[in-house]
C-alpha cells in the first residue's frame, strides 16, 4: 500500500473516459486528490459526487470523453469534455428533473449545487465542456490519520 | 454459479447486506437484481442495507435503490437503509436525491427495532 502523501504542489492529470471502469477511475482519482489536498470529508464527497454525475453524462450522452483534474491555489478544477451531440437547451437541462434519457435529471443542476462554480459550454452538434471548481477552506488532516 | 454481489446475511428473519465500496453502475444494477431474487426466494420480513462504508451515493445508485424499494414493495418486503455517512447524506441532499420515504434509519439495531414494531 502506498504511503500517504500530502499534495505539496500543483497537480494536473488527464483521464480518458470510455467505459464504466474509467468512470470509477475518475471518481477514485478525484476523491484521492481532494483528500490529499486537505479538503474536508464533506467536500471530498461533494467533489467526487459531482465528478460521478458529470463524467457519467459524458459516457451516457456522448459515449465517452475526457476529464482533467487540476489542483492549484487551494482550488480543485475539474474539466469534463466530450465530442457528443451537445445540449440544445441548456436552460432546460439545468432544471431539476429534466432528462433526455431515463435518468432523474439531477446531474447538471446537482453538480452545480455541489461545487463552488460551474460553467458549461455547449452547442448542438459540437460537444460539451463543463468546468467546475471548489476551493479548499482550512485544512483537514483527518484523512491522513485514517490512512495510517 | 455467479459470485454474490454483496453477501446477504439472515438475521432475525431479515436479510442484511453491507455495501462496502463504490459500485460500478453495472454492478449496482446486478446488486438490485440479486437482492430482489433473494427476497423472493427467502421471504424476509425486511431487507436491511447498511451504507456505513460507501464513499458516495449519486443519482444512478439512488435510482437503483428507489427501483429496488418499489420492486420489494411489490413482493411485500420492506427496504431499510442504514448507516449513511454524514458527508454522503449532505451531498445527497444537495444533489437533490430522494430516498424512498420511511426507508432510512440510523443503524442496524434501529432497523431491526423498526421491523419488530411492524
Amino acid at each position: 500500500m502506498q504511503p500517504w502523501t500530502w499534495l505539496t504542489q500543483d497537480e494536473r492529470k488527464t483521464f480518458v473516459v470510455r467505459d464504466e471502469d474509467d468512470l470509477m477511475h475518475c471518481r477514485t482519482a478525484a476523491m484521492d486528490l481532494a483528500a490529499r489536498a486537505g479538503f474536508s470529508q464533506v467536500d471530498c464527497v461533494r467533489i467526487t459526487t459531482a465528478v460521478s454525475e458529470i463524467v457519467r453524462n459524458a459516457l451516457t450522452y456522448a459515449g465517452g470523453g475526457e476529464m482533467v483534474l487540476q489542483y492549484e491555489d487551494e482550488t480543485v478544477t475539474i474539466t469534463v469534455h466530450d465530442d457528443g451531440p451537445g445540449i440544445t437547451d441548456v436552460e432546460m437541462a439545468m432544471r431539476d428533473g429534466y432528462s433526455s434519457s431515463q435518468s432523474m435529471g439531477l446531474g447538471l443542476p446537482g453538480a452545480k449545487r455541489l461545487m463552488d462554480s460551474f460553467d458549461i459550454e455547449t452547442n448542438a452538434g459540437s460537444g460539451t465542456t463543463i468546468v467546475m471548481r471548489k476551493k479548499r477552506y482550512g485544512m483537514d488532516r483527518s484523512a491522513e490519520a485514517a490512512a495510517r | 454459479m455467479q459470485a454474490q454481489i454483496i453477501p446477504l446475511l439472515r438475521v432475525q428473519r431479515c436479510l442484511l447486506g453491507s455495501i462496502q465500496y463504490g459500485l460500478h453502475d453495472h454492478r449496482a444494477w446486478e446488486m438490485g437484481q440479486h437482492v430482489l431474487q433473494e427476497a423472493k426466494r427467502l421471504s424476509p420480513r425486511a431487507v436491511i442495507l447498511d451504507f456505513t462504508a460507501i464513499p458516495l451515493i449519486d443519482s444512478f445508485l439512488s435510482r437503483v435503490l428507489l427501483d429496488m424499494a418499489k420492486a420489494l414493495h411489490l413482493i411485500g418486503t420492506r427496504l431499510l437503509m442504514c448507516g449513511l455517512p454524514d458527508a454522503v447524506i449532505i451531498s445527497m441532499v444537495e444533489l437533490g436525491i430522494v430516498v424512498p420515504p420511511g426507508t432510512a434509519v440510523r443503524d442496524v439495531d434501529a432497523a431491526l427495532d423498526m421491523v419488530d414494531a411492524g
